[in-house]
Order: structure tokens, then C-alpha cells, then sequence
């Protein structure tokens, strides 16, 4: 029933009208890789200027804070399947994670070690390697979802 | 550095995250904040002590 109406109200509309409602408009490849490559770009981009900092100033605090605290950056091991999930969370954090490998390991370590043979830093035997870690993940996870947030508003899904 | 301050940061942290990507509103975001930190540090909180017996 709920169909047939619908049907018929777009029968009533012009046809272009209801080609460009079915037409979603795509946020551009090029600014979503830089909403994750550097947090906050994205919502600055659009000019969410406050949005932009807020984001910028949390994810880059949390990934100092997890680096301070000895955690490990995830990287991809051998025969550990939930490592891949932990690199998937780190690498959200965009340059951040690529800088701190690039440090870690070195450009030759980082371009040969790919991708079992990245070092992650980090001390195991510290007080606060746990905590280190989820800050760690935690941020690259925010910044995954900021860029979520920059494509929806790039969509015009979202103010 | 002392667990509970390292709960407070955490919690402080993500708290703002969520009532600027939620929320547009300056007081809706205030009210967002409010929530989830008080939710995060109390349960957090209660959660140790209920994991203390525990080994």
C-alpha cells in the first residue's frame, strides 16, 4: 500500500525531480583522505572551524598521551589475527601512526618491513603499556569516525 | 601516573569528542559531555571495586 503511494506521488513529481533525489551526492575521495590523514583537516575543509580544533586537539592528545605511556603502535604480526585489528585502529590516526613508524622504524625499516616487520615501540614491562595502548587505539578510532562525520557533512547528510 | 587520573583524562577526552561530533548545540553539547563523563568515571569506578576480589 505504502509502496503504490509512493509510486504514484512520484508518478505526479517531474521526472527530473525524483532523478535527482535518487542521485546522493558523494563526498570527494580526496577530501576524505585528508580528514584521515591529518585530524581535524576535514571539518576545517568545510569550514567547521570549531569542530576542526575541538577534534584536532582530542585525537592528538590522546595519541601523545598513549606514546608517553609507552603503548604499543598496532602493527600486523604473524599468526595473531587480532594484531590486524590493532593496526586497523592505529593507522586511523593518519599521519600520527605514520609518523611514529617513520620513527620507529626508520624510512628503509618502514618501506622493507611491511607487513610483518614494522616495530611498534612501546614497553611492555611498563606501569602503564595497557593504558598506552588504548589511548593509542582510541584515538585512531575518533579520527575514524571524524572522517565519517567529514563525509556525511561533505553529503549534505548532516550540518 | 595514577590510574584514576589517567580514567579522568580518558574520559575527559572522549566525552568532548562525542558532544562535538553529536551534538551542535553549545547546550545540548554541555548536557552530552556532562552524561557520558559522569557515566564513563562512575562506572569505571564502580567497576573496579566490583573486579577487586577478583585476582
Amino acid at each position: 500500500m505504502r509502496a503504490r503511494k509512493t509510486r504514484a506521488a512520484e508518478d505526479r513529481a517531474p521526472k527530473g525531480a525524483v532523478k535527482e533525489k535518487k542521485k546522493k551526492k558523494k563526498a570527494p575521495p580526496a577530501l576524505i583522505l585528508v580528514a584521515w590523514f591529518i585530524p581535524g583537516l576535514g571539518h576545517w575543509i568545510l569550514g567547521k572551524r570549531t569542530r576542526a580544533l575541538v577534534f584536532g586537539a582530542v585525537i592528538v592528545s590522546a595519541f601523545v598521551t598513549g606514546v608517553l605511556l609507552n603503548g604499543e603502535m598496532g602493527v600486523p604480526k604473524p599468526g595473531n589475527p587480532f594484531s590486524w585489528m590493532a593496526a586497523f585502529a592505529c593507522f586511523g590516526n593518519g599521519v600520527l601512526y605514520l609518523g611514529r613508524l617513520l620513527w620507529l622504524n626508520g624510512l628503509g625499516g618502514l618501506i622493507s618491513g611491511i607487513p610483518f616487520a614494522l616495530q611498534g615501540g612501546g614497553n611492555p614491562a611498563a606501569a602503564g603499556f595497557a593504558y598506552g595502548n588504548t589511548f593509542l587505539y582510541t584515538a585512531g578510532l575518533m579520527n575514524l569516525l571524524t572522517v565519517l562525520d567529514v563525509s556525511d557533512i561533505a553529503c549534505g547528510d548532516k550540518d | 601516573m595514577d590510574h584514576l587520573v589517567l580514567l579522568l583524562w580518558h574520559a575527559l577526552l572522549i566525552s568532548v569528542f562525542f558532544a562535538f561530533l553529536w551534538r551542535s548545540s553549545a547546550v545540548g553539547r554541555r548536557k552530552l559531555f556532562l552524561k557520558t563523563f559522569l557515566i564513563m568515571v562512575v562506572g569505571g569506578t564502580m567497576l573496579g571495586w566490583l573486579m577487586y576480589p577478583f585476582p
